[in-house]
């Protein structure tokens, strides 16, 4: 007579274990179900709060494309103005550069990069 | 308390992880239908069929799982293979606590180590079969356990062990050498016939 155990009897041991697997009772469903109830409501409570609608001036700096694009804007006409008023030598070499590289003679011996006020003036 | 059905029972476990971190409250039910038996399980044999704590193992399991759903990354593993790894780790923390020993520094057991299985009968071989998994060395029992009684293959396994798969094999396998030596001798006494 056989008394060790062999693998065909445990295999018999572990599929009788797996067919009397032990079942959650319902007050451990309800309990974790409650764990996952209360989870997702925390997270909720945590959320960030809606955005407030923007106002008209929100509104009239995005239609520029936002405060960067509103930067670069603001940093161009100051550039600009700046070279009118300085008007610096840089430039104004330039200019001679130019009107020796295109020819010109007396009847039209400058160039005007930066046209002063009262050409544009008289120009309409 | 009566349990609906599960509304999603086609739905994989990744799926309804997201369902259920998006606020779909069906979702978490199907979840817990689905997962907390199979935790409830394995919590158990590691346990050594400490129901209770076993219950507490899988509340607490499952809990983690609620907690990481948000932040879940999507093909990294299976749902279940994590929990089933969150549920070793807190059954080696408790089996620690409440023995005060590393386990894994348990000897392989001898022959003559054997559970107190006087006067069985067929009732009793799932208890057997419980006190018999207790006296394995830790490693030894979760493999065992996932590989017979939770049905895992190999892979998954290696998974959930974080080791490779030869050596879930070699695990198995020694764990089965040790249930047949702390069973020997019972053969008769649990229900098994001197057929051959």
């Amino acid at each position: 007579m056989t008394t060790e155990i062999e693998e065909r009897d445990l295999d018999d041991l572990f599929a009788e274990a797996r067919a009397v697997a032990p079942a959650p009772s319902s007050a451990l469903l309800a309990r974790v179900e409650a764990d996952a109830v209360a989870a997702q409501g925390a997270r909720a409570q945590v959320r960030p709060a809606a955005r407030r609608p923007a106002g008209s001036i929100a509104r009239w700096f995005a239609g520029f494309g936002g405060g960067p694009a509103l930067a670069g804007l603001a940093g161009a006409a100051v550039a600009g103005v700046w070279l009118g008023v300085v008007q610096p030598a840089p430039v104004a070499g330039l200019a001679g550069r130019l009107s020796e590289a295109l020819g010109q003679d007396g009847a039209f011996d400058y160039v005007e990069l930066i046209p002063s006020f009262d050409a544009l003036d008289a120009e309409g | 308390m009566a349990m609906p059905l599960d509304a999603h029972s086609d739905t994989p476990d990744e799926a309804l992880l997201v369902l259920y971190a998006n606020g779909d409250r069906a979702a978490a039910r199907s979840l817990t239908l689905r997962l907390t038996p199979r935790v409830l399980g394995f919590a158990t044999r590691m346990l050594g069929g400490d129901r209770a704590e076993a219950e507490d193992v899988a509340q607490e399991a499952m809990l983690r799982l609620w907690r990481i759903a948000p932040d879940w990354r999507q093909g990294e593993a299976k749902v279940a293979t994590w929990l089933y790894r969150v549920t070793a780790n807190l059954c080696t923390d408790r089996l620690r606590r409440r023995r005060g020993i590393a386990l894994d520094a348990v000897p392989e057991p001898e022959d003559g180590a054997r559970p107190a299985l006087s006067g069985l009968i067929e009732a009793d071989r799932m208890a057997a079969l419980e006190a018999a998994l207790a006296a394995l060395p830790l490693r030894q029992r979760q493999a065992v356990a996932l590989r017979h009684l939770e049905g895992l293959g190999n892979v998954e396994i290696a998974e959930v062990m974080d080791i490779g798969v030869e050596a879930v094999e070699s695990l198995v396998a020694r764990g089965k050498r040790s249930l047949a030596a702390v069973l020997s001798g019972r053969r008769a006494e649990l229900g098994y016939g001197d057929d051959d």
